[in-house]
């Protein structure tokens, strides 16, 4: 496992070397045909340099280059203690309610706003009509059964079944 | 040996291997096909060119080049062409192919004319010499164009056309940019190779792979008891689950190759046995979802695809969903098929899908329609119920080809009670089987496009006219197994009614019914048939007031007469 990590970090020192030299050899070649003064070179090389070692060190650290994750995902208080805990993967929710799209890392907030609480990577969003759920879907959402489901989503038993529900399935990424 | 044929064979190799990658990874055949001829061509004119640096002898080494040069920028028009179709497919092939002869053309009055590698992107001084240099240009402006093009029109290609810009930007600067500063500076080694290849093959091998066709065989789907005759075509089903897709399908697969494409939920009962991939999550839902069903149907242009959950891919791509579908469709050969549902999609998002240009059907939940009929014939839908009991499956995943053996159950608990019966019953019962085989047959040969016209007769009606006593009133045929309760509960009757006659709009009608009543569906009983009524016209009357097309509001009217009828004939059955 050693060796493997030192032969990784060889080829990424190799790269960025070469990189390094890429660079240096462009800015002196394109100094020469275009007879760039020292602030014209400054500016353009430093811009170009900048964006190089960016896009390098996003790469480098599989992080998306929009930055930090802009949508949030709202949850009930349990549903984020079980998220943290690990033993809820499956969020299930209205159709109104905003869901970042698949891929994405998301803010965690609880339900009413607030400050976030978690950062979840978003692995699925589906559909289902409430009574096409299954005993694994509100299993992993936390729920006991399908029925412990329907008490809890419709306290009065008025839930409707062809209600169209957005089955969402995260990763926590990072505690806030 | 100097550093330049050093790097250039570095270059080389670089491309090659990169080339063998694509090979076995990418599955679109013919963009594929497209960028391995250019990075092939543009690996030979640069191997040409070490060959004339480094290798003694009067060998051609000018004329190979000329030839892999030019095709080489000819071969990367035609695979933007290819890969990020825009237009008629027609004009596409005569634009890959009018691109690729003037190449050969050009490419052979360069070879007669005598030209050299030397002559690559120089100062011109003849015609000819002025075409060596402004036909790779005008090649690479073609790919420029076309992945702005797809940035712009395709929404769900945005980022594959975005990286294939990136790649023509960066042949561009290491072919024609590089050869004049490379030239004035001296490095002559350099004239008429192209160093960046390699990274541009990386940028359109990112490219294939972001929107890769996921894997498939080509199998043909297995033998369904669908009894419709459907021409090859688009069709488009506005459904509350996928089952009517699923039926066209297997209707229109025959013998033929089928696929069906579908989300990340669980498998469907009625596409067993059916050659099934599964869309990625994520953003590239849109483009490998387009890229799969075109792949397919080029592969077997007499093939069927199926896109099972369309709510999926809006889901994940929103907008570029449809933008996916109608780029199919675009490309789709004369006697393919493409069945699309709409299922779990909300009204905004159906209203979008309007635009397609396809053959539409708008049918109710099946096991609705097929409780409607028993209803009318028998008084009662148990048998259904029961049947599906049996049969271990709930009645929402009942199929098209489960009507026959349903027909069949029906029957034979039929035939069971006619023993019990008393004789002067017997011309009655063999009357309702008959009615209801003609029924249930009818409804099972009809396909969701076509809109049956049958009307559901009341069962006091249907059974007085035959001076027999109601199906249900026997003991035997209507009696539940022990553990059920007698009957569904009449709001469940309603709702059945209501998806039975108004589609998928008749979810949303009968809860804003339930929100006015401010009762849930269990409590609605007969006192409150009136009410129903009333709303249910309310609301149809505000739908009927959105929709401006005169044969809609027609059809919504006249299904808003038998949901009445059938709500009367609810009131007057005495429960």
């Amino acid at each position: 496992m050693a060796k493997l990590r030192a032969r990784e970090k060889t080829v990424r020192y190799a790269l960025l070397f070469t990189v390094s030299l890429a660079l240096v050899a462009g800015f002196w070649f394109h100094a020469e045909f275009y007879k760039l003064g020292l602030v014209p070179l400054l500016l353009g090389g430093g811009s170009v340099t900048f964006l190089t070692l960016l896009l390098l060190q996003r790469l480098a650290t599989g992080k998306p280059l929009v930055g930090r994750p802009r949508r949030s995902l709202s949850l009930p208080r349990e549903a984020v203690g079980r998220g943290l805990d690990g033993t809820q993967t499956l969020a299930i929710l209205p159709m109104r309610t905003p869901v970042p799209a698949a891929g994405s890392v998301a803010n965690v907030v609880l339900d009413g706003g607030g400050r976030p609480v978690a950062r979840m990577r978003i692995e699925d969003v589906r559909r289902c009509l409430a009574e096409d759920l299954r005993e694994n879907d509100v299993v992993a959402a936390g729920f006991e059964s399908v029925d412990d489901f329907r008490r809890v989503w419709a306290p009065g038993g008025a839930s409707d079944p062809l209600e169209v529900l957005v089955l969402v399935t995260f990763r926590l990424e990072a505690v806030s | 040996m100097t550093v330049g044929p050093v790097l250039i064979v570095v270059a080389v190799a670089a491309t090659v291997w990169f080339a063998c990658l694509l090979a076995v990874s990418v599955r679109r055949r013919a963009a594929l096909a497209w960028i391995l001829t250019a990075l092939a061509l543009f690996s030979v004119s640069n191997a040409a060119v070490v060959a004339r640096l480094v290798l003694p002898g009067d060998a051609p080494w000018d004329a190979v080049w000329i030839v892999s040069f030019l095709l080489s920028h000819a071969a990367v028009a035609a695979f933007a062409i290819t890969y990020l179709p825009s237009g008629r497919s027609r004009l596409r092939d005569l634009g890959s192919a009018g691109i690729t002869l003037l190449g050969v053309g050009l490419a052979v009055a360069g070879v007669a004319a005598g030209w050299r590698i030397a002559d690559a992107f120089r100062p011109a001084t003849t015609a000819g010499l002025y075409s060596l240099a402004a036909f790779p240009i005008a090649c690479l402006a073609v790919a420029l164009g076309e992945s702005l093009a797809a940035m712009r029109h395709a929404s769900h290609r945005r980022h594959e056309a975005w990286l294939l810009l990136l790649g023509t930007l960066v042949l561009l600067v290491g072919g024609p940019v590089y050869a004049v500063e490379l030239a004035v500076l001296g490095h002559v080694d350099f004239a008429g190779t192209n160093l960046a290849v390699p990274v541009a093959a990386v940028l359109f091998g990112q490219a294939l792979l972001a929107a890769n066709p996921l894997p498939f065989r080509g199998r043909a789907a297995p033998t369904a008891r669908i009894p419709w005759d459907l021409p090859p075509g688009v069709y488009v089903l506005d459904e509350v689950r996928p089952t009517y897709a699923e039926a066209t399908f297997l209707a229109l697969a025959g013998t033929q190759p089928a696929l069906a494409i579908v989300g990340s939920g669980p498998p469907r009962r009625g596409l067993e046995g059916v050659e099934t991939v599964c869309l990625p999550p994520g953003p590239r839902c849109a483009s490998v979802l387009a890229a799969t069903a075109k792949e397919f149907l080029a592969r077997h242009p007499r093939g069927t695809v199926l896109v099972h959950d369309a709510s999926y891919v809006v889901t994940q791509g929103g907008p570029g969903a449809l933008a996916a579908i109608r780029s199919v469709l675009l490309a789709m050969p004369e006697g393919a098929s493409l069945v699309v549902s709409l299922a779990m999609l909300t009204p905004s998002e159906r209203q979008a899908f309007r635009t397609v240009l396809a053959t539409w059907g708008s049918p109710p939940e099946l096991h609705a329609a097929v409780a409607a009929i028993l209803r009318a014939r028998l008084g009662s839908a148990d048998l259904l119920r029961r049947a599906v009991r049996e049969w271990d499956i709930r009645p929402q995943d009942l199929g098209v080809a489960d009507v026959p053996p349903l027909l069949e159950y029906v029957q034979n608990a039929l035939q069971g009670l006619r023993t019990a019966s008393d004789g002067a019953a017997e011309p009655g019962w063999s009357q309702v089987s008959k009615s209801l085989a003609g029924d249930l047959v009818e409804f099972w040969r009809t396909p969701p496009t076509q809109p049956t016209l049958r009307t559901l007769a009341t069962p006091a009606a249907t059974l007085g006219a035959l001076g027999l006593v109601k199906a249900s009133s026997i003991s035997g045929l209507d009696a539940p197994p022990p553990e059920e309760r007698v009957g569904a509960p009449m709001g469940e009757e309603i709702r059945d009614a209501f998806l039975a006659h108004l589609g998928p709009a008749g979810a949303p009608v009968w809860r804003r019914v339930l929100r006015t009543l401010q009762k849930d569906a269990s409590a609605i009983g007969k006192e409150d048939l009136a009410n129903v009524a009333r709303l249910a016209n309310e609301a149809i009357a505000d739908l009927g007031g959105a929709v401006d097309v005169a044969d809609a509001g027609r059809d919504l009217a006249h299904r808003s007469r038998r949901l009445q009828a059938q709500l009367a004939g609810f009131g007057g059955e005495g429960r």
